[in-house]
């Protein structure tokens, strides 16, 4: 017993020795980080998914969010990163069909974790490089991850797009202020393509000025089993204008071949940092679902209303959020169709 | 008792590894704004080839510098550059922010000074594809309030700085003291079948 408590404690010297010795070196080292978040949601109709938006949807109850883990690897000119998550945002409610569980009597169930990134990177030069596997999408605003978005609701745009894509693409920057990424994908938001690999994109990133990031999206193909051929364009941009303000927009087309409708919308991001903790946002935004034959889109606007608390790694993040459809698409207290809804909801986001 | 001494060895380096910025801190100057300052006797070794030295040192560790020579003979050099700054312990870390600034160095007579300033920080996002990097150009100066929720995360900026300072200061008196190095010409590999035999 002695003898291995004495070798226990020997090799934790050695290893903390050895692993300290290590970080000196922090551009090769492991990076692990990620994050947890739960929430409390209010609908004011007191009705369960009034407001059906991905995230924050379970109603008067204490809810979880996701648990996010991370690894990134940077060797020489090759990194990696994996990313993974577990718990209902980073699971079934934002990819439900990522990878089924199945067994010899077909399919008995959706898996308890879904990759949110899984990739490797190789740099060939400062400004070349080539990525393939399985990533987060290049194109919108908002993000599954939630230190990544600002709102801890997420938008109708968000929800109608991609949220990861599988593929190749490679990068090019022609200066620090613009580049140029063109790839081959898979479907939306699957590990594996059923019907080979089907997408083509492209991202046109520009720098106009320091702060000022814009990202023009375009992505197109036939997923398995689709009607016609989606192609979507997004515009994506952000400009802290200056140390209190900043003001961000995302807009989108998405068009399905052969008449078979789409979306467009736009949503804008107005925040105010009122002091060194504490930041106040917004989020308008309206939403329109194409018509298809005999079939009238609806369309929807939303205002959100949103802070952010920081304390270190710690986020609180109140929320109020007013939407309203044309179709009635929402339920009022009596459980009658309403053409408005509303909704409070308090977070809680740890990164580490 | 060896189990005693072994745990206090670990509790030690657990400290040593984790904790040695409070001996580094940053110092305030007479503007207000953390500085790390060192003046040096250089009398053993020749002025130029400090300052030589130092050309080099600039060049190899920085994008570009600005040197100055005055009529009295003081040679000055300025230069910008920046540390990374981890969140976590070990491997159990990431990427947090980067720390601009400023350095400069002054020769005159037999010795010289340096001092690092103008601390700005740059906090880091993590992106869609699990990158840290800057948060748009949002930056505060190291002696900025960062407000009573985040100050123990500022101070932990403000140690980390005084550590990366450190080291920088460490690295650059050590290049400037060194001995000429010469580096032997590579020998070409003997091949095991050749002509001569």
């Amino acid at each position: 017993m002695y003898r291995r408590i004495k070798a226990i404690t020997m090799i934790m010297v050695s290893a903390i020795s050895i692993l300290s010795a290590q970080t000196n070196s922090p551009s090769e080292a492991l990076e692990f980080s990620g994050s947890v978040d739960t929430y409390y949601k209010y609908d004011f109709n007191n009705v369960p998914n009034n407001i059906n938006t991905y995230f924050a949807d379970e109603h008067n109850s204490i809810s979880i969010g996701m648990l996010d883990l991370a690894l990134k690897k940077n060797s020489g000119k090759a990194s990696f990163v994996g990313e993974i998550s577990f718990g209902p945002r980073g699971t079934y409610q934002s990819i439900p069909n990522a990878e089924l569980v199945t067994n010899d009597n077909g399919v008995i169930g959706f898996s308890s974790f879904n990759i949110q990134n899984l990739y490797v990177n190789y740099a060939f030069t400062e400004k070349f490089s080539m990525t393939a596997g399985y990533m987060g999408t290049f194109v919108g605003y908002e993000m599954i991850s939630p230190t990544a978005n600002f709102n801890y609701s997420t938008s109708y745009l968000f929800g109608a797009g991609p949220f990861q894509n599988a593929g190749i693409k490679a990068t090019y920057a022609f200066s620090d202020k613009v580049s140029l990424m063109a790839g081959l994908f898979n479907d939306w938001n699957v590990y594996h393509d059923f019907n080979g690999v089907s997408h083509i994109g492209a991202q046109l990133t520009i720098n106009p000025i320091e702060g000022w990031s814009a990202y023009i999206n375009f992505l197109s193909g036939k997923s398995d089993g689709a009607p016609g051929t989606g192609t979507i364009i997004d515009l994506t941009t952000s400009y802290q204008i200056n140390k209190v303000f900043k003001l961000g927009l995302n807009a989108a087309d998405y068009s399905i071949s052969n008449n078979n409708g789409g979306y467009h919308g736009i949503a804008v991001y107005p925040q105010v940092a009122l002091t060194p903790g504490f930041t106040l946002g917004a989020r308008g935004e309206y939403f329109s679902v194409k018509d298809i034959p005999n079939v009238t889109g609806d369309d929807f606007t939303s205002l959100t209303l949103t802070g952010n608390l920081k304390s270190g790694s710690f986020t609180l993040i109140p929320e109020v959020r007013f939407d309203n459809s044309s179709f009635s698409n929402f339920r009022n207290e009596n459980l009658i169709a309403s053409k408005n809804a509303a909704q409070y909801s308090l977070a809680a986001v740890f990164a580490f | 008792m060896k189990i005693f001494l072994l745990l206090l060895i670990l509790i030690f380096k657990l400290n040593s590894g984790f904790s040695q910025s409070t001996e580094r801190s940053l110092s305030l100057d007479e503007r207000g704004k953390y500085i790390y300052y060192e003046i040096v006797d250089s009398a053993q070794l020749p002025r130029d080839t400090l300052i030589l030295r130092t050309k080099t040192f600039f060049k190899s560790n920085f994008n570009k510098h600005h040197s100055e020579e005055k009529p009295s003979g003081e040679v000055s050099f300025k230069t910008d550059g920046k540390f990374q700054i981890n969140k976590g312990v070990l491997v159990l870390s990431h990427p947090q922010g980067e720390i601009n600034y400023k350095f400069y160095t002054e020769f005159k007579n037999s010795k010289y000074r340096f001092w690092l300033t103008d601390f700005i920080y740059r906090p880091y996002k993590r992106d869609r594809y699990g990158n840290f990097v800057p948060d748009g150009n949002f930056f505060s100066k190291l002696e900025d309030n960062p407000g009573k929720l985040n100050e123990e995360a500022w101070k932990n900026n403000i140690d980390a700085a005084g550590e990366q300072a450190f080291l920088l200061a460490e690295s650059f008196k050590k290049f400037l003291s060194k001995n000429s190095i010469v580096i032997p010409p590579k020998e070409k590999p003997s091949t095991i079948i050749n002509t001569n035999w």
